[in-house]
């Protein structure tokens, strides 16, 4: 597996676990009628994400400097740039209906949510997509 | 000019169209009355259907006039032609992350639902501007 498979996989894998916690604590929250928006909380799990990314790509690296230093080849940029034109799409979606919620008036709460529900959606799809070009050739 | 550019061109039209009609409505009101009293959400509705209906009007007119497409042939999958659609889709999606993130930081910072609407509906407008223009200047080989 390539340098750049690895952080892909690093990548889905501290969003979805990250993410899904707080996600999960956000629904808990609105179910149980709380539904206000926790600056703090969001703050401190984007905070963590990027420390988990931070340290994910040293190791990754650490384990192969060679790869992680050679520069992205054709493959690698077609790969990179088709994964970012689909997440762009689901971050565009994302960024969407955060504008619908606004126009109708919706807390800031659901708006905020749902904008960084679109942002993590494209990072995860981003690197699935990352992961499917890799595998299966684009 | 193929039928991808010319469509690419077409939005680009109708998005300034749009987006130009949706702020000479809103920013005189700017400063002049309080924030919840603006009128910005029919303009803004009204905005995002302008932008449909040109831009669906100029690909039917296009795809009559164009006798590749009338023939079904050469309509967009050239390789170059998916080049540049990824390419600028992809620049387009950096700068609709971008526009979240700023409207993220903005929620999170308590500033005005105005504020965000605008950051979200301007920015998402300019991060289209800025993939069609990175289209149409792939296309001339420029990118």
């Amino acid at each position: 597996m390539s340098f750049r498979e690895k952080i892909a996989v690093l990548t889905l894998i501290a969003n979805v676990l990250i993410y899904g916690m707080y996600f999960g604590n956000t629904v808990k929250a609105a179910l149980a009628g709380e539904a206000v928006l926790n600056g703090g909380h969001m703050i401190s799990t984007i905070v963590l994400l990027i420390v988990v990314m931070i340290v994910g790509t040293i190791i990754v690296s650490s384990t192969a400097p060679k790869d992680a230093d050679a520069p992205a080849d054709e493959r690698d940029q077609l790969i990179s740039m088709r994964s970012d034109q689909i997440a762009g799409y689901v971050v565009s979606a994302g960024a969407g209906g955060s504008l619908v919620l606004a126009l109708a008036g919706l807390s800031v709460f659901w708006i905020a949510n749902l904008v960084l529900l679109a942002l993590v959606a494209g990072e995860i799809v981003k690197s699935i997509a990352c992961l499917i070009g890799y595998r299966q050739g684009v | 000019m193929s039928f991808m550019e010319k469509l690419n061109l077409a939005a680009l039209a109708g998005g300034v169209l749009a987006l130009g009609w949706y702020l000479v409505r809103v920013v005189p009101q700017i400063g002049q009355m309080p924030l919840d009293e603006i009128s910005w959400k029919w303009p803004m509705a009204i905005a995002m259907g302008i932008f449909i209906v040109l831009l669906v009007i100029s690909a039917v007119r296009m795809a009559i006039s164009d006798p590749a497409v009338r023939k079904a042939d050469g309509i967009i999958d050239d390789e170059r032609d998916r080049d540049i659609e990824r390419r600028g889709d992809a620049w387009g999606g950096h700068a609709m992350h971008a526009v979240g993130f700023a409207a993220l930081v903005m929620l999170v910072l308590d500033v005005h639902s105005f504020w965000i609407a605008q950051t979200l509906f301007v920015g998402g407008m300019l991060a289209g501007v800025v993939s069609i223009g990175v289209k149409l200047f792939a296309y001339r080989g420029e990118v």
